[in-house]
């Protein structure tokens, strides 16, 4: 007992949320998110409950976890089974003590917020857990940001590994916690609930309804458990985990708490869990106050007031214009009739927003900006104009604008350059707010001597802002030329294309010839693998010996073996999940004949 | 070997600029942590503990009261109780243990005077204890300890109550229980009862949750001294110290009173209480400690009987092994054991009138709905990987405690 492997295969992920198959990768016989069944639990089916945990009496307590199911290879017996000393636990509250005694350290490791803080033999690299308890989860969750903390490092430290918060999730919180990383669950919190008489619900506690037949019992529990933990796998599966969590946070102030905790460390970790390019029809729904501290829209945020810089050709005038429902905003009606009438290309348009700020023109093609949805009554509420303002003031003051047209209709009193209301009361498309921008921007622009550049400075303007936003850079694209009908326009150089804008992808995909260009200006991360013989497939943990921690999820980057540049390949994993993964991490893209 | 894993730090080195003071490091404390012993100590030289422990006058005791009591014959009487301001425990001086708080009523100048002019006080205030058959003198330590109490009043309350015909009850630490120490103090008063806080018959729980600083196989030395000196032999259990959850509580301390019935005239269960200053004080505040449950106790006893009783009987039978005494601090409140509020002082009383009869039926017909809760409380911690426990809120609206941590 205690040497079996869990087989596991990652079949959907969105950021620290996973959806693993349990067993033979080609045939799984279960699921994560799942549960695990305790002594005095009621029958759960297997499909729901793949594993069953017990312990000792002794003080500290053993405890064996064991699945219920062939998940071992060969897949011909009931494993794997594993036995672990859960150790001496301090509270999170004596964070600053350690007793030294901490749980055993195989298969199956118990973790303790005690154990992150003092523990170095968590830092051993033998160390490859494949359940991890996080024993004190109860208590941490009961502490401001510590659920969190404990959880992204926890994620962090080891991505490959099964996470159980012991008597911590329930059906109202399980996609909360599953956002955050943890793929087992148990129904401590459940039969609490039903001692009490109470249910507890996807939507949370309450008494059963008597008028409808409902009763607090066995089949309850596990109906509900059943029913959200379908919820949490088919949202995985359709990328909308978080439209849920949004929904559960409201069952607890302490859900609220723990995810605002965590979206700001996803947000700001180096090892990222975010994403360059989406897939198809993936959307950012922005229906509750929860969505402003979505990681995507901080990060955003962040990159605009920090690390955005407007097109050289464009930093001259500002005009502000208002948002539109459809994505990308050039395609709305109103945003056809502003373009209309702004018949100098050369003012830099942005769109003020909710939650994003600020989107500029040449940047809202591409991910977060091309996929949020948010509700429009017309009215912006305090937090909106709060964030719009602040990131105006910043940003014009950062891009060093001479001058703001503002078509928003919101106010900027404080900007410390001209500025020019267009909108004077009217709506953004009245013929008259429309007429006094087209005469600003005429205006400002005779008055500053700005001509109007060509179509394609423009495009250029805009993929190499793409590509600073998407890329490390976008030196590569000095002396590139554009060609071919839009949307789908070709890069080249010279007579050889580098890259074509794929509007599906909201992103540039780059041909092989642009490889060896980009390995040399250091325009995308570099991955270097030590794989013997040629390399054909994909990436895996394996085959990884050094990588860029700040992949995103969907990015592009160079592939690279004993010094020398074999090819490019695309994250199917965010570089925070990269040590140990299971399944796969990167798609190949390109193979140059270095590969052979 | 993947080289990846050697080549690169696999830890999170992510926390640099975050905001909001928010970590993301694993095991990269710069500092050396603490030790247990470093989180006992800290409170005892803070402004308020100062301030609290010069503010005692050294002529008075901390406290002196009576209460109904048993003689060792079985008799019912009353005891007088009276715990002297003392220099306290010298286990304290050196480390302390994690429950303790007596380091709140001790004073560091307390001379033999001052102890005799407690002495004196307690004897004029009851009236040479005339209408009490016993005396308990507490000294937040160890009455036979010389570093702590001088050996003059050591002498003095040996022989005083000897002299007075009171039954004597001290509490002392198992070291002090040496052959020589006891037949120096039978030679003064041959008949006493030494009350040892064992706490624990577990030598894992004595070290981590207790920090005792002693070990069971001291106190079988101990109690192996008393039996010979012909003393009898009270030993204090700890109900739910902490770190450890209510189920293992309650499932080890039944096994601990069942190894102990034998060799104890008496056996009293402290449930914990939250004494301010301690390690217990600080989980508590953090929300990482509840007192236990009232129903425990219950529970504890009822299972406990057989080891005192084996015949099912109650105190003053003949049969009887032991005596079994609880008296909860602080029952009811939510920093002693407590219930859901509605039933504390109904449980709480018969847990009382059982220290005295010894009767089971003292807890026929006690119920409450809180009652399941408190079963699947216990239930669960046996099962869930979670040492700590898994308890919830005991009191409030019922839906703001189910609702998700």
């Amino acid at each position: 007992m205690g040497d079996a492997y869990l087989g596991m295969v990652t079949v959907s992920r969105w950021r620290h949320a996973r959806l693993m198959g349990l067993g033979d990768r080609k045939c799984p016989s279960a699921y994560t998110p799942c549960m695990v069944s305790l002594e005095g639990d009621p029958e759960v089916a297997m499909e729901i409950a793949p594993f069953s945990c017990s312990q000792d009496d002794a003080i500290p307590a053993t405890m064996t976890f064991a699945a219920k199911l062939c998940l071992s290879p060969p897949f011909t017996e009931i494993a794997p089974k594993w036995e672990s000393a859960i150790g001496h636990v301090l509270p999170p509250s004596l964070e600053e003590a350690d007793v030294g005694e901490v749980g055993g350290d195989g298969a199956l490791l118990p973790i303790s917020w005690q154990r992150i803080c003092h523990d170095t033999e968590l830092l051993n690299a033998d160390l490859n857990p494949q359940v991890l308890v996080l024993s004190d989860a109860l208590q941490l969750a009961s502490r401001p940001s510590l659920l969190a903390e404990a959880l992204h490092t926890i994620r962090l430290r080891f991505p490959g590994a099964l996470l159980w918060t012991p008597g911590l999730g329930g059906p109202d919180n399980a996609a909360v916690l599953v956002w955050m990383g943890v793929d087992i669950f148990d129904l401590c919190r459940s039969r609490q609930a039903h001692s009490l008489g109470a249910m507890l619900t996807p939507e949370g506690p309450r008494m059963p309804e008597e008028t409808l037949g409902e009763v607090a019992d066995a089949v309850s529990m596990t109906s509900h458990w059943a029913s959200e933990l379908a919820n949490i796998r088919r949202a995985l599966r359709d990328g909308t985990l978080r439209d849920l969590v949004e929904k559960r946070i409201a069952n607890s102030p302490r859900l609220v708490e723990h995810l605002r905790y965590h979206d700001r460390i996803t947000a700001e970790s180096e090892h990222t869990f975010l994403e360059t390019v989406v897939p198809q029809g993936t959307g950012l729904q922005c229906n509750t106050f929860a969505s402003r501290s979505d990681p995507a829209v901080l990060d955003w945020i962040r990159f605009i007031e920090e690390d955005y810089h407007c097109p050289p050709e464009q930093n001259t005038v500002l005009i502000l214009l208002p948002c539109s429902a459809r994505k990308p905003y050039r395609f709305s009606r109103s945003h056809r009739r502003f373009l209309e009438h702004i018949r100098n290309s050369n003012p830099h348009q942005v769109m003020v927003t909710a939650p994003l700020g600020l989107v500029p023109r040449d940047l809202e093609r591409i991910w977060p900006a091309c996929h949020y949805d948010v509700p429009v009554t017309g009215d912006w509420d305090f937090d909106e104009l709060a964030r719009i303002e602040s990131m105006v003031e910043k940003f014009v003051s950062r891009q060093g604008y001479l001058a703001v047209i503002n078509h928003s209709g919101i106010e900027f009193p404080k900007l410390q350059v001209p500025i020019i209301d267009t909108r004077c009361g009217d709506s953004a498309t009245a013929p008259a707010s429309l007429q006094r921008l087209g005469d600003a921007v005429d205006e400002l622009c005779e008055e500053n001597g700005l001509r109007s550049h060509k179509r394609n400075i423009i495009l250029m303007a805009e993929y190499r802002s793409t590509a600073r936003r998407q890329m490390s850079n976008d030196s590569w694209m000095e002396g590139l030329k554009i060609v071919g009908r839009p949307p789908r326009h070709k890069l080249m150089l010279g007579e050889v294309q580098l890259a074509q804008w794929n509007p599906e992808r909201g992103g540039l995909s780059l041909t092989k010839s642009s490889l060896p260009i980009l390995y040399e200006h250091d325009s995308l991360p570099v991955v270097e693998i030590a794989h013997e013989g040629s390399w054909s497939g994909d990436i895996f943990a394996q085959m990884v010996t050094d990588y860029d921690p700040s992949i995103r999820m969907g990015a592009d980057f160079l592939v690279v073996r004993d010094g020398v540049l074999i090819g490019s390949a695309r994250a199917s994993a965010p570089g925070g999940a990269w040590p140990n993964s299971p399944g796969r991490l990167a798609r190949s893209h390109h193979r140059l004949p270095a590969a052979k | 070997m993947n080289k990846f894993l050697t080549a690169r730090p696999p830890v999170v080195t992510g926390g640099v600029g975050l905001t909001g003071g928010i970590r993301l490091t694993m095991a990269d404390s710069q500092a050396k942590p603490k030790r247990l012993h470093d989180l006992i100590k800290a409170p005892e030289n803070t402004e308020w503990a100062q301030k609290k422990k010069h503010a005692w006058s050294g002529e008075r005791p901390a406290t002196v009261y009576h209460t109904p009591e048993m003689l060792s014959d079985g008799t019912l009487t009353s005891a007088v109780t009276i715990i002297l301001r003392t220099k306290g425990c010298h286990w304290w001086w050196s480390s302390g243990c994690t429950f303790c708080g007596y380091f709140n009523d001790t004073r560091d100048d307390v001379t033999s005077s001052d102890l005799h002019a407690q002495w004196a006080f307690a004897r004029e205030k009851f009236a040479d204890f005339a209408e009490h058959g016993m005396v308990k003198v507490y000294t937040s330590g160890s009455l036979l300890e010389d570093r702590e109490i001088p050996l003059d009043f050591q002498e003095t309350v040996l022989r005083d109550c000897h002299e007075l015909g009171k039954e004597l009850v001290i509490e002392s630490r198992t070291e002090q229980c040496s052959e020589e120490k006891l037949a120096w103090a039978t030679a003064i008063n041959p008949k006493f009862t030494v009350a040892i806080g064992l706490e624990a018959l577990d030598e894992e729980v004595l070290r981590f949750h207790i920090n005792k600083g002693f070990t069971v196989k001291s106190w079988y030395r101990a109690v192996e001294n008393l039996q010979n000196a012909g003393l009898r032999i009270k030993t204090y259990l700890m109900f739910k110290p902490p770190f450890m959850s209510e189920g293992d509580s309650l499932v080890h301390t039944v096994r601990w009173i069942e190894g102990i019935a034998e060799l104890s005239d008496e056996i009293s269960i402290n449930p914990m209480n939250i004494q301010r200053g301690t390690v217990i004080d600080r989980l508590f505040r953090a929300g990482d400690y509840r007192p236990p449950w009232l129903w425990s106790l219950v529970e504890l006893i009822e299972r406990a009987h057989p080891f005192i009783h084996p015949n099912g009987g109650k105190n003053g039978d003949g049969e009887q092994i032991s005596r079994l005494l609880i008296h909860p601090t602080a029952a009811g409140k939510v920093r002693g054991s407590h219930n859901c509020g509605e039933c504390d002082r109904e449980v709480a009383a018969a847990i009382e009138r059982y220290s005295v009869s010894g009767d089971l039926l003292e807890f026929g017909g006690l119920d409450c709905t809180c009652r399941r809760i408190w079963e699947n409380e216990v239930a669960l911690d046996l099962v869930v990987p979670s040492p700590l426990g898994v308890g919830q809120r005991r009191r409030g609206p019922m839906m703001e405690r189910l609702r998700s941590p």
